[in-house]
């Protein structure tokens, strides 16, 4: 019988190795679409870890960091899109 | 009731390792494809079950420890759910208006030189 914490902890370890490859588009991708690609998947990745953290070490507020974090990086990835795309953030 | 609680953490744990499997194959996506359009496609084909299946997960796990708390976890599974695949549309969206190169395989008429006649009718 695993115990449950070795499964969140290998979980913990392999999200880490897949947000350091996300990174590795984040910065050398060819296109802008492409930094902001890795960018987006390095957030929902380490939100998901986040979530993880939380229920290793049995801390709830940990919960309410994710959520805010989850926020803070799907609005950040649509502000930088608008912009790029407008050239102002109106309307 | 020790029976549930073990019942609850085994499927807990076939449905973290499941979200983490859809990750590394959304990573493997993001780093392989040729393509902007691919890349997106890859990466928000990829996110989206794994973070459904992961946040199930913890929820499961969850709901044996705290169970008013885990509300919360149900609230970040849903806004994630709805915010993941307009971020990504968004970001396609912005691949085509500025004219992002495609690759040289991209066709757009699959069925062109397939030998069918109504191309001459028309």
């Amino acid at each position: 019988m695993i115990e449950f914490l070795f499964i969140l902890k290998l979980s913990i370890t392999i999200l880490s190795f897949t947000i350091f490859f996300c990174l590795y588009r984040a910065v050398l991708g060819p296109t802008t679409a492409d930094r902001i690609i890795g960018i987006n998947v390095v957030g929902s990745k380490s939100t998901i870890a986040l979530v993880f953290l939380a229920a290793i070490f049995q801390k709830t507020s940990f919960l309410d960091i994710a959520l805010l974090y989850a926020m803070l990086v799907y609005v950040t990835t649509l502000a930088f899109v608008k912009y790029l795309e407008h050239r102002e953030l109106g309307n | 009731m020790i029976y549930l609680e073990t019942i609850l953490r085994f499927l807990a744990g076939i449905f973290i390792l499941g979200g983490v499997f859809f990750f590394v194959c959304a990573t493997v996506g993001v780093i392989r494809m040729p393509d902007s359009y691919n890349r997106a496609h890859t990466s928000g084909k990829g996110d989206s079950p794994g973070l459904l299946l992961s946040l199930l997960g913890v929820w499961l796990y969850w709901l044996t420890i705290n169970p008013l708390e885990s509300i919360k976890i149900l609230v970040i599974l849903v806004f994630m759910l709805l915010a993941n695949p307009i971020v990504v549309h968004a970001i396609l969206r912005f691949c085509y208006k500025t004219r992002i190169p495609w690759t040289k395989d991209t066709t757009f008429h699959l069925l062109k030189d397939t030998g069918s006649s109504s191309d001459k009718e028309v």
